[in-house]
């Protein structure tokens, strides 16, 4: 069979899925008209080929699809056929039902396939992508970077303003559950998966790479448009949300091969960290297994290449219309803002000069707006996660506001550009909630009592004298109290970490996590037994809604409930990539 | 006999950088040779699969030892969960080694230095062999 084969290629066993018999694309799929995927029947045991008879909307499939499937009788020792199509698509609109027969067994599923507005709304789409946002980053955000007086916010957050909102579903495929690869994934294809995946569904086939492919945002644009193409974090590029712009991949942790995959949709600009995975394996500081140098790999391919915040500005400063950036400012994920601007911990000694979110926006805007056509530009802030997975709450809602600044300067953009949609979202939620403060002046010495609730909790005390929208010092006497549903043992010390990053709970000889004792002698320190499997070291994501918010021509089409899979159509018909034939 | 020289995580890279890092005078001088270093010892390995159903991640016996006390980053994915300074320590003995969780802890071993795929684990900049520390 056709195989689509990456040095390194793990194996994978997807979980949670039954493997009866499956058609792929699933049943209620999206699907835009004119984008690629991959058609895939699975069936649950070995069948006669003559025996496959598979239709849609009751004629052969073949005269849908316009090719002939590879019939597989035994794909891969599974005990079952398969027959698989690649790279298939459907210009008309409509619905369409799939039946797949063999002998005994039959399932069917149905699609919708959608044509776009014949018209764009947009020029430009902003997507804001805040991973693990709840409602309480945002409402942490604003009383410490606005402040509150007398129950009303002293200032808005730019986020604030902006006007429509929706709830968005973020389960999976095989799961109640999710994560920031296939949720993300979910906006940028317009389809469900499984946990971990990325730019296919999670079918039966061994090879990460081998799963039914569905087309990505990125490949959407470059296939179904002139537009330019822009891709920051301050996550490595190839992490979960990045990724999910231009990977085909049952597991997010192939990123030797997602940096690959960035190399084959070519974006107009790549701002993130991750260089680790771009170096020849004989570089000290490389994570690939293969000798291939990814960064002469984009220079061949005309890229400038930038590895601070300086030389970015550089680069942004010498772009002419066409050019391309690849800025890649940390072999790892870049540093928790509050590290790169206040502590200095983490890698920071050693990549002193890291761009922060709202720098890299500004860049990209200037860079992305010299297209005649317009541009679609993602931007992700990952530490708004990382960090509450850590149960470091300060660390998340600092990133939260320095993503706020980053939609700051795309809501000016937007105003000197109205044809611009900004849509700002997470990727899924955490059981991250605020619960009052926490006052040092409080009498005694036990902390637990020092957290104020309802009337007793009063007003916080930080200081934004110096007017940057950060607070002056995360470590004030009357400080936020937030609290995380779900954890690991770990000590609470109801005070921020400025020595670095929290770890709340480290591994023991037979492989359980307990907490870690570097916090027991914090004055005040409590000991949390943790509520979730003691192979877990950190707080996980949770499963409630996502609220997503937009502004501008196209914002209106987001409302009420909508499945993550449902974002896709708003953006791409915002942008007319699929305008129905008349 | 003399004693072991003592190393530190500082003296393992001479600089770091985007495009990659340096080793040190000292640790190339070092290398094949018994030193004593002072930190945390942890698996070697992600303790939960919920990101990592493709991996196998247990098992191997490798231990970290690190600066400060880590955790895999639960939402990263897997190949960037360790410090570039990272010391993979591959204990003396085929007994599964034991270890006091988050205390600090002296470790003896052979160095070894140089980029290293170890399966299922990682890639690894600098190594201890025959590692033995007294466990109480």
């Amino acid at each position: 069979m056709k195989r689509w084969i990456l040095s390194g290629a793990a194996l994978a066993i997807v979980p949670g899925l039954a493997f009866g018999q499956a058609i792929y694309p699933l049943d209620r799929a999206t699907i835009m008209s004119g984008s690629k995927f991959d058609f895939k029947v699975e069936f649950p045991t070995i069948v006669a080929q003559d025996s496959v008879e598979v239709l849609i909307n009751g004629e052969p499939y073949d005269k849908i699809l316009g090719a002939t499937a590879e019939y597989i009788e035994d794909e891969e020792g599974s005990g079952g056929s398969t027959l698989l199509l690649r790279d298939v698509a459907i210009a008309t609109p409509g619905t369409y039902t799939v039946e797949a027969k063999a002998g005994d067994v039959s399932k069917s599923v149905g699609w919708e396939v959608f044509g776009t507005a014949a018209e764009p709304k947009a020029k430009n789409v902003i997507f804001f992508l805040g991973d693990g946002m709840t409602v309480a980053h945002r409402t942490a955000a604003r009383i410490l970077s606005k402040g509150n007086t007398e129950g009303k916010a002293d200032g808005r957050l730019a986020l604030d303003d902006l006007q429509y909102m929706a709830f968005i579903g973020t389960s999976s495929q095989d799961s109640i559950h999710n994560d920031s690869a296939n949720t993300m994934a979910a906006y940028m294809t317009g389809h469900k998966s499984v946990v971990n995946a990325l730019g296919v569904y999670g079918s039966r086939a061994e090879s990460n790479f081998d799963h039914p492919k569905v087309e990505t945002m990125g490949e959407a644009i470059r296939r179904h448009s002139d537009k330019a193409l822009g891709i920051v974090t301050n996550t490595e590029v190839q992490d979960a949300t990045p990724a999910a712009l231009v990977s085909h991949t049952v597991s997010r942790n192939d990123k030797a091969e997602i940096t690959e995959m960035h190399l084959a949709v070519e974006p107009d600009l790549l701002f993130g960290g991750g260089s680790a995975y771009f170096l020849p394996q004989a570089t000290p500081g490389s994570k690939r297994k293969d000798d291939k140098d990814m960064v002469a790999a984009f220079k061949d391919k005309g890229y400038a290449f930038a590895t601070s915040a300086t030389e970015l500005q550089q680069a942004v400063a010498d772009h002419e219309a066409g050019g391309k950036i690849l800025g890649l400012f940390n072999t790892g994920n870049l540093d928790p803002t509050l590290d790169i601007r206040v502590t200095k911990a983490g890698t920071v000694p050693d990549f002193p000069d890291q761009p922060l979110v709202a720098d890299m926006t500004r860049a990209a805007l200037e860079v992305l707006s010299k297209d005649p056509d317009g541009f679609f530009l993602m931007v992700e802030d990952g530490w708004t996660d990382k960090a509450t997975h850590a149960l470091d709450w300060e660390r998340a809602i600092y990133d939260m506001i320095a993503l706020d600044q980053a939609i700051g300067v795309a809501r000016e953009f937007q105003e000197a550009n109205p044809d611009t949609l900004i849509v700002f979202v997470g990727d899924h939620t955490h059981g991250l909630s605020i619960t009052g403060t926490v006052d040092d002046d409080k009498p005694g010495d036990v902390m637990r009592e020092k957290v104020g609730t309802y009337q007793h909790a009063g007003f916080t005390n930080y200081t934004d004298e110096d007017g940057d929208g950060f607070p002056d010092s995360m470590d004030v006497s009357k400080r936020l109290m937030m609290y995380l549903g779900n954890f690991p043992d770990h000590y609470e010390t109801f005070r921020p970490k400025l020595d670095g990053i929290f770890v709340p709970a480290v591994q023991d000889a037979d492989g359980k996590y307990v907490a870690n004792e570097a916090y027991k002698d914090v004055p005040g320190a409590m000991l949390r037994t943790g509520n979730i499997p003691t192979d877990i070291n950190a707080g996980t994501h949770s499963i409630d809604d996502e609220v997503l918010q937009s502004s501008g021509p196209g914002a209106e089409n987001f409302r009420g409930y909508m499945e993550n899979s449902d974002v896709y159509r708003v953006l791409v018909d915002a942008m007319a990539l699929a305008p129905a034939a008349n | 006999m003399t004693e072991p020289t003592t190393f530190d995580f500082d003296e393992i890279f001479a600089s770091v950088g985007v495009l990659g890092h340096t080793f040190s005078d000292r640790i190339a001088t070092l290398d094949g040779r018994t030193v004593r270093m002072r930190g945390y010892l942890a698996p070697a390995a992600h303790g939960h699969d919920h990101h990592d159903h493709g991996h196998d991640h247990g098992g191997s016996g490798v231990l970290l030892l690190t600066r400060s006390p880590v955790a895999p980053c639960p939402d990263c994915g897997g190949g960037h969960d360790y410090p570039d300074d990272a010391v993979f320590v591959f204990p003396a003995g085929a007994e599964r080694p034991r270890f006091a969780a988050g205390r600090e802890t002296e470790v003896e071993g052979v160095l070894e230095h140089g980029s290293l795929v170890i399966p299922g684990v990682g890639t690894s900049f600098v190594r201890l062999r025959e590692a033995r520390w007294n466990h109480t």
